[in-house]
C-alpha cells in the first residue's frame, strides 16, 4: 500500500473504532520517528485494536520516561547515530577514555528510563544498531564498540516488561538503502523511510497482538497437499511424498517440521479434511515420514462435511474464538468458502510456486507469537523488580536533576546582540511548541528591537559536554521606563534543548537584568495555539499571578521582588557583553 | 492529476478534498506543519514517482506550488 493509501485508510478507521477503549503507544525518541505514527495505527486498527501512537518530544527519553509511563506500551527509538549529536562520524575519533565515559553516561541514561517506566506493561526497545553507518567497515570500530556495549547492558538489565528489538532485521528486510532517507535525515532529524516503518510495524505487530489477547492459537491443516504432496483417497498410502529424498516431500517436510517447531512451542495443531478418517489415521500412526503424530494434534475433523461447520465446531470443542484459528488449504474453492463465510478465521492458500510454501508458512508463525507471562515469570518479575529497585537506590541517577547535572549544561547569554539577527527572526518562524505567544517576526522587526531603547532581546546559546546546541532561546521583553514595567513579548526555546530546565536559569537571568535596569513588575501572557499546550503552565510555574483568562489568551504579573530564582544551579551561566 | 495531488493532500492533512483551493498553504491549514510537510513530501514523491531536491521541498507550502513543482519535474523525465 501507498504510504498516502495507509493515512486515508487509518482516517476511515479512526471513524470506525471510534468509542472503542484506546491502546495508547508512546514512541520516545531521539530522532524524528513521527511518521512512524499512523503506519502503526494502521496496522492495528485493521486489526481492530483502537491504537493511539504520540511521540514523546525530541531527543527527551529520559525526561519523557517519566511523563508518559502510563502509556499501555512504550516504543523507544535510541539511535545509535544520535545518541550525541553526530555521533557516528565523530565516535572513531574519540580516545578509549571519551568512549568509555560516553557508554557509561548512556547506560546510566538507559537504567533511569527503565526505572522510571517498570510499571508500564510493555516495553520495546530496539537494540542499537551499527548497521546504518558502518556496514562497509571490514575492522570493528568505536561504533561497534559503543554498539555492543549498550547492547549487552540492555540484555542485562532489561525488566520482563521490555522487549528488545532486533532492529537489524528489519533494516536488513528493507535493505540499508531504502531504510534511510539522509535529505531528511540532515534537514529534520528523519532518519528511517516509511519502507523501513512499514516492515518495523509488521515486525512488531505481533508483539502488540499477543499483548492485547489477539494472538493466533490454532493452526489447521487440509492434508492433502498442505501437509504431504498428493492426493491420499487417489495417490494411496505408498504415493503421497513427504520426505526429503524428493525435491516436493522435502518441502512438506519442512512444513511438518515447522508445525511441530510451533506445537512445541505452545502452539495447538488440528487438522480439518475431506478424507477417509480411518486412511488419515493410518498415515499419521504408521507412514515413515510423517513428522506430526498423533500426540501431536489436538483435534481432527476428517469426515466429508463441509469445512465452515468443521472449522466452527473446532472452535467450540477447543473453546476459542474463530479468530484464533489459522487455516492452511490448497484449494481455491474451499479457500474463497471459509473466507467468505468466516472472516474471522486468517485462511492461507498453499501457494502455486510450491516453493514458496514453507515461507509464506515461516512469514505466519509470527501470529502465534506470545509474551511470555505464566505465574512463574510474575513472580520473578515482581522479585527482580524489588531488586532492581533497591539497586537503583545507589545507581547513578535517582531522578532527573541528576541526569540533568551529568549534562554539564551550559548556557551563553546575549543582550541586543545584532549578529544574531537572521538566527532570532528564524527561531520566531520555526519554533512552535515552546513558543508561548508564537509571534512571528522578521529581520527587520528584530533589528528594530534591538537598536530601539524600549525593547530587550535576550537570546542564549547552549551547550552540554557533548556539543553545542547552537543559539536556541529567546526573549522579547518590552520595557516602559515610566511605570518600571517590563512586557514579555515573546518567549520561546527550539525542541532541540527543551526538558532540561534551561527556562529556569534563562528566566531566573532575565529577572536579575531586569532588576538592575529598575523594572519593578513583569507581565506575561500566553497565547494558545495548536502546538503550545506544552508550556500552559509555565508562568505558572515561574511564580507569575494569572490576572486575567480569555479564550486560548492568559494574563500574568508579577512582581521582581516576589521572584524566587527557580533551582537550575547545575546550569551554568555565561553572559557574553561583546556584541 | 490536479485531483491525484489534491487527494494525496486529503489523506496526509486530514481534511476535505473541497476544502483544497489555490490559495490552500501552510499558513491556511492549521494541520500543516514542518513535520506533516514531511508526510505530504514523502506521499507526493511515492504517489509520482519522483524525488524532489531539497530547495524544492522547502519552497512546496502551498497547493499551487506543489502542483507546479509536480508538473516541472515530470515534464523533465
Amino acid at each position: 500500500m501507498k504510504y498516502s493509501e495507509i493515512l486515508e485508510a487509518n482516517n476511515e478507521l479512526e471513524k470506525s473504532l471510534r468509542g472503542k477503549e484506546k491502546y495508547n503507544i508512546t514512541v520516545l525518541s531521539n530522532i524524528v520517528t513521527y511518521q512512524l505514527n499512523e503506519i502503526l495505527e494502521y496496522c492495528l486498527r485493521k486489526e481492530n485494536i483502537n491504537a493511539n501512537v504520540q511521540s514523546g518530544n525530541y531527543n527527551n527519553i529520559p525526561q519523557d520516561s517519566n511523563e508518559f509511563k502510563d502509556s499501555n506500551l512504550m516504543i523507544i527509538f535510541w539511535e545509535l547515530s544520535d545518541i550525541i549529536d553526530g555521533l557516528y562520524y565523530k565516535a572513531n575519533t574519540m580516545s578509549d577514555n571519551e568512549v568509555d565515559s560516553l557508554v557509561l553516561q548512556i547506560k546510566s541514561a538507559i537504567d533511569f528510563v527503565l526505572m522510571n517506566l517498570r510499571d508500564t506493561p510493555l516495553i520495546l526497545f530496539n537494540k542499537f544498531s551499527s548497521l546504518l553507518f558502518n556496514h562497509r567497515n571490514i575492522k570493528s570500530n568505536n561504533i561497534d564498540k559503543i554498539c555492543k556495549e549498550l547492547n549487552a547492558h540492555l540484555g542485562q538489565i532489561a525488566l520482563p516488561n521490555v522487549i528488545l528489538i532486533d532492529i537489524d532485521k528489519v533494516i536488513a528486510e528493507t535493505s540499508i538503502e531504502k531504510s534511510v532517507d539522509f535529505r531528511y535525515y540532515y534537514s529534520s532529524k528523519v532518519l528511517y523511510t516509511v519502507d523501513f516503518y512499514r516492515n518495523y510495524a509488521e515486525f512488531v505487530k505481533p508483539i502488540i497482538l499477543s499483548a492485547n489477547g489477539k494472538t493466533k492459537k490454532v493452526l489447521i491443516f487440509d492434508c492433502d497437499n498442505t501437509l504431504w504432496k498428493g492426493i491420499l483417497g487417489e495417490d494411496g498410502f505408498d504415493g503421497i511424498e513427504m520426505s526429503h529424498t524428493t525435491d516436493k516431500g522435502a518441502i512438506f517436510q519442512e512444513v511438518q517440521y515447522l508445525a511441530l517447531e510451533l506445537n512445541k512451542r505452545g502452539g495447538i495443531l488440528g487438522l480439518c479434511s475431506k478424507n477417509n478418517p480411518q486412511d488419515v489415521d493410518k498415515v499419521i500412526t504408521q507412514h515413515p515420514d510423517m513428522v506430526i503424530r498423533d500426540k501431536h494434534i489436538a483435534t481432527k475433523r476428517v469426515n466429508w462435511n463441509d469445512k465452515v461447520s468443521n472449522l466452527k465446531e473446532i472452535a467450540k470443542e477447543l473453546n476459542i474464538g474463530l479468530d484464533s484459528l489459522v487455516f492452511v488449504e490448497d484449494s481455491s474453492f474451499e479457500v474463497n468458502y471459509v473466507r467468505e463465510q468466516l472472516p474471522q478465521v486468517t485462511v492461507l492458500q498453499v501457494p502455486e510456486q510450491l516453493h514458496q510454501y514453507r515461507e509464506m508458512l515461516r512469514d505466519h508463525m509470527a501470529l502465534f507469537y506470545v509474551i511470555s507471562e505464566s505465574e512463574e515469570d510474575a513472580k520473578r518479575s515482581e522479585m527482580y523488580k524489588a531488586q532492581k529497585w533497591r539497586e537503583s537506590e545507589q545507581s547513578k541517577f535517582r531522578n532527573l536533576e541528576d541526569y540533568l547535572e551529568s549534562l554539564d549544561l551550559q548556557i551563553t547569554l546575549y543582550v541586543d546582540n545584532i549578529s544574531f539577527v537572521p538566527r532570532i527572526s528564524q527561531l520566531t518562524q520555526k519554533t512552535n511548541q515552546f513558543n508561548l505567544t508564537t509571534k512571528r517576526c522578521t529581520e527587520m522587526d528584530i533589528k528594530n528591537y534591538i537598536e530601539s531603547d524600549s525593547h530587550k532581546v535576550f537570546a542564549f546559546e547552549a551547550k552540554d559536554k557533548y556539543g553545542s546546541y547552537g543559539l536556541t532561546g529567546l526573549c522579547i521583553v518590552k520595557l516602559d521606563r515610566k511605570l518600571s514595567t517590563a512586557e514579555v513579548d515573546t518567549l520561546l526555546m527550539s525542541c532541540r534543548v527543551i526538558g532540561r530546565n534551561i527556562e529556569y536559569a534563562f528566566f531566573n537571568f532575565i529577572i536579575d537584568y531586569l532588576n538592575k535596569l529598575g523594572m519593578k513588575t513583569v507581565n506575561a501572557e500566553y497565547r494558545k495555539s495548536s502546538k503550545n499546550i506544552q508550556v500552559e503552565n509555565l508562568y505558572e510555574n515561574l511564580g507569575f499571578h494569572l490576572i486575567l483568562r480569555n479564550e486560548g489568551v492568559k494574563n500574568y504579573a508579577l512582581k521582581l521582588i516576589d521572584y524566587k530564582p527557580q533551582k537550575s544551579d547545575y546550569i551554568g551561566v555565561i553572559h557574553e557583553k561583546k556584541s | 492529476m490536479k485531483k491525484k495531488v489534491k487527494q494525496v493532500m486529503t489523506s496526509v492533512l486530514k481534511m476535505d478534498i473541497s476544502e483544497i483551493d489555490e490559495n490552500t498553504s501552510l499558513e491556511s491549514v492549521e494541520t500543516w506543519d514542518s513535520l506533516r510537510h514531511i508526510n505530504l513530501i514523502i506521499a507526493l514523491e511515492e504517489e509520482f514517482g519522483i524525488q524532489f531536491s531539497g530547495e524544492e521541498i522547502v519552497n512546496m507550502l502551498s497547493y499551487k506550488l506543489i502542483y507546479l513543482t509536480i508538473c516541472d519535474k515530470l515534464n523533465e523525465n
